[in-house]
């Protein structure tokens, strides 16, 4: 009888065991799933300060927009970036800040019917891989952010990534494209566009053309596919996130403000002095003590027109020649110089032969060089370099110029896939 | 049946009460010391008629016709039989129990014969305890115990201490003992409210069993190895103090039972560092040749001491001078008619003498079925820094009930804390006190003259609300004005019950529960004035912490013989645990007060507030089996299930097995004296050997480490990029340190030898224990590739290694009818190697500063200084500046690599104590050593560069040669940062401002030369104390009546050129120890105490 009693006892002190733990089960002070549109302000924010920070520095070092003059960034001006510089841009930035979080607003979006969110998930991490492959060539994607699980991802080709990319971008316009976008639609938490889908789905096919652009050097045939992603409906409006200043300045202006340790690049000044182009007002006092150009509240820009300008000049002019791309070359200087602010100074500097040679003397060198003056220190300038080759550019020291980023130090102690490399040596496209 | 039959038995003795009866009257003493023993239980062999002896030993007992013998018996004694024979009187010499049926408590408080167990246990008396004068229970168990590292934080009233068991367990989990009151587990954590990951500053916060109060405490056990608290399972990794609390104690004639203490401490300040005492407040670097040393007034806000020596000045007598009543200071070359300066010495005058007082009274009383103790003790203390106080009042009763034969035991008891105090800003901060204190130049009066700076307002205020202080308002705060305006003011209300009860059904089982019951509230409070240094704007933080922790235990045990031979017996003990614990806090921070004058978070500018829910529960099986072979070989073996909350995956549907894990311990002792059939009366009287192992283990500290979740992006998810302090955006984030589903304890498996010998019947005792300790699945933070998609995983990585050596010795070298000798000595040696953290990373940082701080680096020992080194050849030479241009020309370089530079863990301690009993008084003294180990001396280093520390009083005067050629090679480092040398250096340079405040000081690179060996030799404790004898007591109500003269801190001798070693910047629960910047303080004290019973 006793013995009885006591296996009963048991077997309710055992039942009663998990309702004893059943409603601890939950983090009382934060949330374990929050809906999309919580997390897109953060992810836009991340993406635009790593573009125009860390990704905008470096790149423009190596193209020549910018001068590391002292602390680390005199070192950096002698290529010695090492995977220690790209921990934070690498990891906390692009992985962890931008793609870990597009990886659970697209799931979320997705669980729910949010179409339109999930669109405008996919446009992002389009770009975002194309940042990645494009500096780096192999990155993790397909077996990653799956935190303690895979603690050593493997590493994509870049063939892969390019194919994720143009998935993404398809699946995005297709999403995008639905007549209803869902219970919830971006709205104002969506800085860059307040929710207008048209505008997003413009910036889809900018972001296609540029993924072709880049790869037309292993193809000539994707300088015609770029075209025809812009001709689809490309960029109608800036893709700009805005910094409203203050405590949430723009990061160029931080970095000018707080370390002040770069000048402008020793090619721009050159190309500037020797166009005498008006625009070197701006760029000259970009790293004055008043921050004049860079300002605190100036937005980033992940996209413009005048970029997707300079695409179907370059493009037209590899697929219908130097008098078809000719018309398009102005317009996009045009559109340069109304964009900060200058139209009424454009027409006495396009009648410089330097910069206007007319239609059937223009050379890639023209459109490539007029590019690289409109947008300053801009990271696709390095992409445009290496395809390119203009400007052209004198190693700072030794006898090249970096043609890739290095891994960052943490994916080499930490992940045993991480490819050895140079900065020196090339990704797949730049053949 | 039964019952009516002892019911019968009862009746038929009380009619024997009746009918013919004697007196017999006597007195029982002990042999240990010939006194009489009070409350010794007399019975009648076969009855249940007795008595209880009185305060000198003797008794009275009506003693029926036909009895046949009476039965002595005390707790500690054997017990005596004695026929009653034709004579009256029956005198009785009690002698202690003999060593092989001695008693020790074991986990979860199991009463074991101490032959029998495999495994080391440290016991400290409660009068060990209590004559330690220490208001931090803590602090009483230095050099105790062997195996026992004790760590006090500082020297301020209600500073917290640590006990380390054994060395480290864990990489960065709590690596300090459990704490553990009658059974029941209770709260120990030191709560800081600022900067609590790395708190450098802030002020010295209690850990809680602080709360504890001495007077009510019979006897500490320490369970130190992994077998001795395997039963704790997932929280037996540390060890574990076991504390039993005093109990109501029936009294002989029936009466209450008094006892009354009151005793007054009064405190100094032990040590400080050394300063310069002849060069004023100034530099060279401004003057007009830029090498004549230049006097800097306040107003400048100039910060150094490297100006001219305070001979050559003089005070111009300008009595409305802010800075000074005596005036400004100027060259007497310039005013060869003021008055000459005397330097001020701020230091001395700043501490003040501490009053501690302590009182108590317990009442105890009861009979054979029902004791109470009723106890309050309180005790008000004031710290050598000017309004720091602590004071704690103790309220506690205590009952038990014993019922049906003894068979239902009840004891409850309760017991009520308020504790709390005013503590003051220290380490580094620029309101700490310290930090303005040794920093103020020699011709800066902080208290401007003033008897009582501290009530003197206009001493550290000018008249527009600004502060005055040696930097013109800038700077650091004037030690008198953060004492008196950034106070921090703590209110704890506590609780602690317990509840046990047991039935014994009969040898074989008795089933008891406990249950116990602690919580408190912790009400917090900082304030910083407009104008203080830390928070210019004002501050003020409100905190509350509700901590409710329950423990409750269901346990079956009982006993029996294995074989008719009675060969073979077996006890056993199986059971349940409950655990539950809950920290509810919140903490509010209110910034930018409108006006001056009112600190109150309505006055705030701006108002954060963040909410913290902590919780964990567990539910736990356990049993032990014990196996004795013909008492001299014992087995035990024990397992304990655990289910931890804090293995749960947030959201996620519980599974029990998920969270569920073993732990197992076997240990054996083998009494070979036994077998040798060696007696109590041979030189060589007991022998065992013991041998064992077990696994314990220790959860995560943080809750949720198993789940990842999203906060918001302001404030915690701040976007940036490294370089810039980058922006918040509106919304949340995932967290970029994951959780992870799959974790699991941090488990550490131990195996331990050991020996325990005595010799003429204990006269003298050896205990020796050899351990070696292993944890593995160490829990950390682990920086992981980023695209995992995270910054840092929680991962079960990392490992260390624990060896170490206890040794207790004990004997009594004279034991005469008058004078007893006592000596003991606990040796603690240990070592623990941290083998590999986490893949990739070869280091973790505990806490300090970047340039200078803790960190575990692989291979090395647990918790290195790391930080900068000088430059050294392949040859280990110092690499001295060959570059004539370079202005560090003639001086050493430094490396540009950090190293570990000091290693904090101490070679050895030891603990010596001693008793020397002479008739009536007792002189008792603890000498406690601490040999080897490093401190970071940072306070000197900062002071160098200040030019405020001794160091600097040999100062070359600037722009003469100089006086020194540094021994090393000439070289630099060139351009692809190779090491390029030319032979011996033989610049001759100065010791001047240039050099002290580059890396000759503690502001440069370099901190090598400010680690210093932080060995201590100490007299810890040296009481006297005489007992008034019980015969001058006898006719009076006073039954005990002694007066103790004792001191703590008395004597200390080491080389560390600093504060009392004895000190933790980082407070004593971290991990990060060795540390010390602008620590406040250590403290001598002196108490005079009575104790008396009614």
């Amino acid at each position: 009888m006793k013995n009885l009693l006591f296996i009963v006892g048991l077997a309710l002190i055992f039942t009663s065991c998990k309702k004893h733990f059943e409603d601890i089960n939950t983090d009382p002070d934060q949330p374990l799933t929050v809906p999309p549109n919580v997390i897109l302000n953060g992810v836009e924010g991340t993406l635009a300060y790593a573009y125009g920070g860390d990704l905008s520095r470096h790149s423009s070092i190596f193209t020549q927009q910018l001068t590391g003059v002292s602390r680390q960034w005199a070192v950096l001006q002698n290529y010695g970036i090492v995977g220690e510089d790209v921990n934070t841009l690498w990891g906390d930035n692009l992985y962890a800040g931008v793609l870990m979080e597009l990886k659970q607003l697209k799931a979320a979006a997705e669980a729910d019917g949010w179409s339109h969110y999930t669109g405008v998930a996919e446009v992002l991490q389009a770009y975002t891989i194309l940042l990645l492959t494009d500096n780096w060539n192999e990155a993790p994607y397909s077996d990653a952010f799956q935190g303690a699980e895979q603690l050593q991802p493997a590493y994509d080709s870049q063939e892969d990534l390019y194919q994720t990319v143009f998935d993404l971008l398809a699946s995005a316009k297709t999403n995008l494209n639905e007549a209803d976008g869902g219970p919830v639609v971006p709205g104002g938490e969506d800085q860059i566009y307040a929710g207008d889908i048209a505008s997003w789905i413009g910036f889809a096919n900018f972001v296609e053309a540029r993924a072709y652009l880049h790869r037309a050097k292993m193809d000539a045939g994707n300088y015609s596919s770029a075209l025809a992603a812009i001709a689809a409906g490309g960029l109608t409006t800036d893709c700009a996130f805005p910094f409203p200043g203050g405590g949430n300045a723009n990061p160029a202006f931080q970095f000018n403000e707080q370390r002040g340790d770069c000048a402008i690049g020793s090619k721009l000044q050159e190309l500037i002095t020797d166009l005498n182009d008006p625009r070197r007002h701006l760029y000259d006092h970009a790293f004055d003590d008043a921050h004049p150009f860079m300002t605190a509240d100036r937005s980033v820009y992940l996209g413009t027109l005048v970029e997707q300008k300079f695409i179907e000049a370059e493009c037209t002019f590899h697929t219908s020649g130097a008098s078809a791309a000719h018309p398009l070359y102005l317009e996009a200087i045009n559109l340069s110089f109304s964009s900060v602010g200058y139209a009424d100074s454009a027409a006495t500097y396009l009648a410089q032969m330097e910069v206007d040679p007319g239609a059937g003397s223009l050379t890639l060198e023209h459109i490539m060089n007029q590019k690289y003056i409109a947008m300053f220190q801009d990271p696709e300038l390095f992409n445009d370099w290496r395809r390119t080759s203009f400007p052209t550019l004198t190693p700072n020291t030794g006898s090249a110029i970096p043609r890739r980023y290095p891994y960052p130090q943490k994916e080499l102690n930490l992940n045993s896939n991480t490819p050895a490399v140079t900065i020196f040596g090339k990704v797949d496209w730049d053949i | 049946m039964k019952r009516k039959f002892l019911l019968m038995c009862c009746f038929i003795a009380m009619q024997m009460v009746v009918y013919g009866q004697r007196k017999i009257s006597g007195t029982v003493s002990s042999s240990e010391d010939d006194t009489g023993i009070v409350g010794v239980v007399i019975k009648i062999v076969g009855t249940s008629t007795g008595t209880f002896t009185d305060e000198l030993g003797r008794y009275e007992l009506e003693v029926p016709d036909g009895a046949d013998s009476l039965k002595f018996s005390f707790v500690g004694m054997e017990p005596v039989f004695k026929k009653i024979g034709a004579g009256n009187t029956i005198d009785v010499v009690m002698e202690p129990l003999s060593v092989l049926d001695e008693v020790v408590v074991t986990a979860l408080g199991i009463k074991r014969d101490e032959k029998s167990i495999g495994y080391a246990v440290s016991e400290v008396s409660g009068e060990d305890i209590r004559s330690a004068n220490q208001t931090n229970l803590v602090n009483a168990l230095a050099g105790n115990v062997a195996g026992a590292n004790v760590t006090q934080a500082s020297g301020t009233a209600g500073g917290s201490s640590r006990v380390v068991l054994r060395g480290f367990t864990s990489l960065t989990g709590d690596n300090e003992a459990l704490f553990v009151i009658d059974g029941v587990k209770i709260n120990n954590d030191q709560l800081n409210s600022e900067n609590k990951g790395n708190a450098t500053d802030g002020v010295a916060n209690s850990n809680r069993g602080i709360d504890l109060s001495p007077d009510d405490i019979e006897s500490v056990t320490v369970l130190k190895g992994g077998a001795a608290t395997a039963l704790y399972g997932i929280d037996g990794a540390n060890g574990v103090i076991l504390i039993t609390t005093k109990k109501g104690q029936a009294n002989p004639n029936g009466g209450l039972t008094v006892s009354a203490g009151t005793s007054l401490s009064l405190s100094q300040v032990n040590r400080l560092p050394a300063l310069q005492s002849t060069y004023s407040q100034g530099s060279a670097w401004y003057s007009v040749d830029g090498v004549t040393p230049e006097y800097l007034a306040p107003e400048t806000g100039w910060l150094t001491s490297w100006g001219p020596a305070y001979t050559d000045l003089v005070w111009d007598g300008e009595s409305a001078y802010d800075y000074d009543k005596n005036g400004n200071i100027v060259l007497k070359s310039d005013l060869p008619g003021g008055t000459p300066v005397t330097p001020y010495d701020n230091l001395n005058n700043f501490f003040r003498t501490g009053v501690t007082s302590r009182n108590n009274v317990s009442i105890s009383g009861g009979n054979d079925m029902a004791t109470f103790r009723f106890s309050v003790s309180d005790t008000r203390e004031t710290g050598i820094v000017p309004n720091n106080t602590f004071g704690k009042t103790n309220v506690s009763l205590v009952s038990g009930i014993k019922l049906m034969d003894n068979k239902l035991n009840i004891t409850t008891s309760a017991n009520y804390i308020n504790s709390g105090g005013v503590r003051i800003q220290q380490g580094s901060n620029l309101s700490g006190v310290m930090l303005g204190l040794l920093r103020t130049p020699i011709t800066f009066d902080n208290a401007n003259g003033s008897d009582d700076p501290v009530n003197d307002p206009t001493v550290y205020t000018l008249s527009d609300g600004s502060q005055r202080n040696f930097r013109g308002g800038g700077g650091y705060d004037n030690p008198w004005w953060t004492v008196n305006n950034n106070p921090f003011t703590d209110k704890v209300n506590r609780f602690l019950g317990n509840f046990q009860t047991s039935y014994k059904f009969s040898d074989y089982l008795t089933v008891s529960a406990n249950v116990g019951l602690d919580t408190y509230t912790d009400r917090r409070q900082q304030l910083y004035a407009i104008n203080s240094r830390q928070n210019p704007s004002g501050k003020i933080i409100e905190e509350t912490y509700d901590v409710l922790q329950t423990d409750a235990y269901l346990l079956f045990s009982g006993r029996t013989f294995l074989d008719k031979s009675g060969n073979f017996d077996l006890d056993y003990q199986a059971g349940f645990n409950a655990f539950s614990y809950s920290n509810n806090n919140l903490y509010t921070e209110g910034t930018d007060f409108g006006f001056i004058g009112f600190s109150h978070l309505s006055n705030a500018g701006t108002i954060n507030s963040i909410k913290n829910i902590d919780r964990n529960r567990s539910l736990s099986g356990f049993a032990s089996a014990n196996l004795g072979y013909k008492k001299f070989l014992f087995v035990t073996v024990t397992g304990r299930q655990d289910y931890d909350s804090r293995f749960l995956v947030p959201g996620e549907e519980v599974v029990m097995s998920d969270i569920g894990f073993f732990y197992p311990s076997v240990s054996t002792s083998f009494v070979f004296s036994e077998l040798l059939g060696l007696k109590n009366t041979s030189a060589f009287s007991f022998g065992k050997l013991r041998a064992s192992w077990a696994r314990v283990a220790r959860g995560p500290s943080y809750s949720f480490a198993t789940g990842t979740t999203y906060a918001p992006v302001v404030g915690i998810n701040n976007i940036g990029d490294g370089w810039t302090n980058g922006i918040s955006t509106t919304g949340y984030l995932l967290d970029d340190l994951a959780g992870n589903p799959l974790l699991k304890p941090e488990t550490s498996d131990e195996f331990e030898v050991g020996t325990a010998l005595n010799f003429w019947n204990r006269r003298l005792s050896i205990d020796v224990s050899y351990y070696n300790r292993k944890t593995k699945d160490a829990i950390l933070p682990a920086t992981v590739s980023g695209s995992t998609g995270f910054g840092e995983i929680f991962l079960n990585t990392g490992s260390l290694t624990t060896n170490g050596i206890d040794i207790a010795i004990s004997g009594t070298p004279i034991q005469t009818k008058n004078v007893k000798w006592t000596i003991g000595a606990n040796f603690t040696k240990y070592k623990t190697i941290v083998n590999s953290l986490a893949d990739g990373l070869d280091q973790l940082f505990l806490g300090g500063f970047t340039g200078t701080g803790i960190y575990h680096i692989p291979g090395e020992e647990f918790g290195q200084i790391y930080g900068g080194v000088f430059l050294r050849d392949d040859a280990g030479n110092m690499v001295i500046d060959d570059d004539p241009t370079s202005f560090t020309y003639g001086y050493p370089l430094a490396d540009p690599e950090l190293a570990v530079i000091g290693n904090p863990n101490p070679d050895f301690l030891l603990g010596i104590t001693n008793s020397l009993k002479v008739s009536n008084f007792t002189l008792s003294f603890l000498f406690d050593m601490k040999v080897g180990g490093d401190m970071w001396n940072g306070t000197q280093g900062a002071l160098t560069f200040f030019g405020m520390s001794e160091l600097t009083e040999n100062r070359d005067a600037p722009g003469t040669g100089g006086s020194t050629i540094f021994e090393g090679v000439s070289g630099h480092i060139d351009a692809e940062g190779n090491v390029i040398t030319s032979g011996t250096n033989d610049v001759q340079v100065g010791l001047n401002e240039d050099w002290y405040t580059d890396n000759g000081g503690g502001f440069g690179s370099v901190a090598e030369h400010f680690i210093q060996d932080a060995s201590t030799y100490r007299l810890r404790t040296a009481s006297l104390s005489y007992n008034v004898p019980a015969k001058k007591l006898v006719g009076n109500a006073l039954s005990e009546v002694r007066f103790t003269l004792s001191g703590n801190n008395l004597l200390l001798f080491t080389p560390y050129e600093g504060i009392d070693p004895e000190t933790s910047l980082l407070g004593s629960s971290s991990n990060g120890q060795g540390l010390d910047y602008f620590n406040m303080p250590n403290t001598r004290s002196v108490t005079f105490g009575i104790n008396v019973k009614f």
